[in-house]
């Protein structure tokens, strides 16, 4: 019996000479200075209009948010979405708490709020997607699957050697995130205090639960939520490019399902068994600030269930397939 | 037959796999012996291709059994695979890795081998200059050499070779072919696959005739190309004069040129030979009739048919019959 | 060629210890939604700015907040600026030093009794507090928005002249809570009313009780501010009666760019 370990080593490796890993951080170095760059200006912007009081500028959005809701142009959920904003802005200012010190870390745990539905999930595909369907395309499966391992130790090597660089990306895009932006924002902040807790009902938030975190703690928390749904995204895009044979096909396939789901997230709420989709599902890190749901119903236990099926049964096919399937090219 | 002594190496037993409705491979079955280089011959199509990936686990039969060094393939691939090095259709190794690590990835798939053993079949197929760079920098002489390295990696018994000398040069295919008679003479098994009939006859000592999913013929090398019987090639410095000479003899048939088997490469070298059938006792007397008549012979040989030929003897017979 | 060793060790260890780090991010996670403990005790947050006391012509930059409907907020302006920026912007090229806008927290369709509510609100109290000036509209959707059916006049429901009139005293007194509490918060800031007008000059039928109601509604605003000492009533409704096609944007009941440009010249006439 061979070593479990070895296998791992062996993929690995592959992954990391095939500079997918590389691939990653170079999209992370190019657009994250982006960003900082878009955010520094909004700050500036903003700083300018409200003589850097955070007060001022806290007011003119529940204000903003407020009037936005007397307007019959907007749909209803938008405007649930927004009471549910104004209320939390509201619990922020009454606890004279600024939501958003300018810092490094306030900066990256906004990134990674926005980043979880698309750029995350992209990431995590430019290793998932070609994990077993370029061994296929490149013809090399025949030298893996004609040694005398177990064909469910290969796959299973595969996957843990996903969830090790899922794991991986993670950090780096925190950490990447955290240093570049620290030089404009400065590094501190990892203290300021964030609420969480707000359990949405309906329109109303209620408040009974809100306890304040450090920002470093939120950051820790909300990186293993969007840790887990970027894992169910890995064994999905696995499952797929055990499926299917050409790495491009399997990319667009998992790409397309998961842009599908941010549309639907936004405008699917009237569609009310859109929320048993796993690609609604993903914004995880949206419970934990208290964010209302796309489709009503949803909570984190609830979307934690639907992502863990969805993920068990796609390790289920991709297992079965694998271990069944000929290798006929 | 005296090979039933030998030990079995691997055992295949009425072989079947449909695809669909479709069934591709009918009841194959063969046993190849320890030592033994047998030959897979069948032209593409054949299902020679179904039944090489089903002796490696790649496509899972329908029906019947495949025992490696008495290990059942199906049940328990990981140790009937332990016995078996392979290389099915082009040796497709990691490009965007050296020949090195290539090896390091296959040797750490299985127990105990060492880099020293790493070493030595690298040095075994003369890739040492070679192995420190890419993959994808690699000839296809070279990646077939590393396809072959990561093969004998774990000192098979059994080397399972699928159309080993596609795409390589003259020289390359020689080379291989000696390759390949100093593997069997260290006492393994190799298992070689073509559609090029000439190659199994330079290599093998068995075959196994394969078409349309079944094996039509099993047996030696030898026996089965006597079984088409063979050509007696003259060169002389009349060729006219002696072709008239034959013309009307009841022992002698004169073959068109057109019209026999022999592989082109055996009679370029030779300045317009005359293909003949005729019994090997009158030879002699033949030489001497044509010497008292003013003719210089300058070489007489008993040419094999190729198997090309066994093969559509052996596939008429089939369709006669 | 024998490097992938080292390689192996320092991703398969960095890794390993990223995933350990993310699993305990996502239980730590799961512990805080469904089982959480006592919050972090909040740090004493730096007090919010208070406006000094003081004239404001002695002052070397002004502060103003702006509060109430759709008036302050600037409806019916195509340019967007509404009579808050154009007030400011000349109130500080007239008096020659900076003059900032602390918020503009106007809400359509507010109505007095909302913003009495408002009024107590940490965002409002903190904006007030810090204002050397406040801008005020109100009254008007109390006032307008007695139709039938709660609709409003831009709504297209009816006017009632009648129903207006007997709303006024009940309104009133909403008035002078708002003009109170503002002054509770800051005792010193320069309180500005922007009165109202009558909408439906040119309404033949309703002029004359309509008129009247607003009149009456801003004399009551007027004795208000007396009162105070430092508040200001900002009369308009002679700016809309002849001239109301001018003046009015095309929903009939907002004043246009002109219209607030008008209304804007006067609060910087009034605080000079």
């Amino acid at each position: 019996m061979v070593n479990l370990l070895a296998l791992i080593r062996n993929e690995t490796t592959k992954v990391w000479k095939k500079k997918r890993f590389a691939v990653v951080v170079l999209i992370l170095l190019i657009l994250i200075p982006i960003f900082v760059y878009a955010q520094m200006k909004i700050a500036q912007n903003s700083a300018d209009k409200f003589n850097e009081d955070w007060r001022s500028e806290l007011q003119s959005r529940i204000t903003d948010n407020t009037n936005a809701l007397s307007s019959n142009r907007i749909p209803e959920e938008w405007k649930q979405w927004r009471k549910a904003l104004v209320q939390q802005l509201q619990y922020y200012l009454d606890h004279d708490i600024n939501p958003q010190t300018p810092n490094a870390v306030t900066f990256t745990r906004t990134f990674m709020d926005n980043a979880v539905s698309l750029f995350i999930p992209l990431m995590v595909l430019a290793i998932a997607s070609d994990l077993v369907s370029s061994e296929r395309s490149t013809g090399t499966i025949k030298m893996l699957l004609t040694r005398p391992v177990r064909r469910w130790r290969i796959l299973f090597s595969k996957l843990a050697t996903l969830t090790l660089y899922v794991s991986l990306i993670l950090v780096v895009t925190v950490l990447l995130c955290y240093a570049i932006s620290g030089l404009v924002f400065g590094y501190a902040g990892w203290g300021e205090p964030v609420f969480v807790g707000f359990h949405i009902r309906g329109a109303d938030v209620d408040t009974a639960n809100v306890h304040a975190i450090t920002q470093g703690v939120y950051l820790l928390m909300q990186s293993g939520l969007i840790w887990f749904s970027a894992m169910v995204v890995a064994i999905i895009a696995l499952m797929v490019s055990v499926l299917v044979r050409s790495t491009a096909a399997s990319f667009v396939t998992m790409m397309a399902t998961i842009i599908a789901g941010t549309i639907l997230a936004n405008m699917a709420s009237s569609w009310k068994s859109a929320k048993y989709l796993f690609n609604v599902n993903l914004e995880l890190s949206g419970y934990l600030r208290g964010t209302p749901p796309p489709i009503e119903g949803m909570s984190l236990g609830f979307s934690l269930a639907v992502l863990g099926i969805w993920a068990a049964a796609a390790l289920i096919v991709s297992f079965t397939v694998f271990t069944k399937q000929d290798i006929l090219n | 037959m005296a090979d039933h002594a030998k030990e079995v190496v691997l055992s295949v037993q009425n072989l079947q796999k449909s695809i669909g409705r479709k069934q591709i491979i009918r009841n194959v079955s063969f046993d190849v012996y320890a030592g033994e280089i047998f030959g897979f011959l069948g032209p593409n199509g054949s299902g020679k291709t179904t039944t090489i990936r089903m002796l490696v686990d790649l496509i899972k039969p329908t029906a019947g059994k495949i025992l490696i060094c008495g290990e059942n393939i199906n049940s328990h691939p990981d140790r009937a695979l332990a016995h078996v090095g392979c290389i099915v259709e082009n040796p497709e190794m990691y490009g965007y890795m050296t020949g090195w690590e290539n090896l390091e990835q296959f040797a750490r798939m299985q127990p105990g081998i060492s880099e020293r053993r790493i070493a030595e079949v690298v040095e075994i197929v003369g890739l040492d200059a070679r192995i420190g760079d890419k993959v994808k920098t690699y000839s296809l002489g070279m990646r077939q050499r590393l396809g072959i390295a990561q093969a004998l990696l774990c000192k098979p018994k059994l080397l399972i070779l699928d159309e080993p000398t596609n795409g390589l040069d003259p020289k390359g295919i020689k080379e291989l072919r000696e390759f390949i008679r100093m593997l069997a003479g260290s006492g393994m098994s190799l298992f070689i696959s073509s559609h090029l009939l000439s190659e199994i006859q330079l290599m093998c000592d068995r075959v196994a005739i394969i078409a349309h999913g079944e094996v039509i013929a099993v047996g030696e090398v030898d026996e089965l190309v006597s079984q088409a019987g063979t050509y007696t090639v003259w060169q002389v410095d009349k060729p006219d004069r002696v072709k008239e000479m034959f013309e009307g003899q009841p022992d002698v048939q004169v073959v068109p040129e057109n019209q026999h088997r022999i592989d082109e490469s055996l009679l370029t070298t030779l300045n317009e030979p005359i293909v003949t059938v005729m019994d090997e006792l009158l030879v002699t007397d033949w030489v001497n009739r044509l010497v008292a008549a003013g003719i210089g012979v300058q070489s007489v040989q008993r040419v094999a048919p190729s198997l090309e030929e066994l093969f559509l003897k052996l596939t008429e017979g089939e369709k006669i019959g | 060629m024998r490097s992938s060793s080292w390689l192996w060790k320092v991703v398969g260890l960095t890794s390993l210890v990223c995933l350990l780090v993310m699993l305990l991010g996502f239980g730590w996670a799961l512990k805080d939604t469904w089982m959480p403990k006592e919050g972090l005790a909040l740090p004493e947050a730096s007090a919010p700015e208070k406006a000094s006391a003081g004239d404001i012509s002695s002052k070397k930059e002004l502060y103003v907040t702006a509060l109430g409907d759709s008036l302050t907020k600037g409806t019916g302006d195509s340019t967007g600026e509404g009579y808050v920026s154009r007030a400011i912007d000349g109130l500080s090229k007239r008096m020659d030093k900076p003059v900032y806008l602390v918020n503009n927290m106007a809400i359509s369709g507010l109505r007095a009794d909302q913003l009495v509510a408002k009024l107590d609100e940490k965002g409002f109290v903190n904006a007030i507090a810090k204002a050397d000036i406040v801008l005020l509209t109100i009254g008007g959707n109390d006032l307008f928005q007695v139709a039938q059916n709660g609709g409003s006049l831009v709504e297209g429901g009816d006017l009632s002249p009648e129903a207006m009139k007997e709303r006024l005293p009940e309104v009133e007194t909403r008035l002078k809570e708002v003009l109170a509490k503002i002054r509770k918060t800051n005792p010193n800031a320069r309180i500005v009313y922007v009165g109202l007008y009558n909408a439906f000059f040119d309404l033949q039928d309703m002029r004359e009780t309509v008129s009247d109601t607003v009149a009456e509604w801003n004399a009551f605003a007027y004795r208000l501010a007396l009162a105070d000492g430092n508040a200001k009533v900002i009369p308009t409704y002679d700016l809309f009666e002849f001239d109301l096609k001018k003046y009015l944007s095309s929903d009939h009941f907002h004043p246009n760019a002109q219209g607030y440009e008008r209304i804007s010249d006067r609060i910087v006439e009034a605080l000079q």
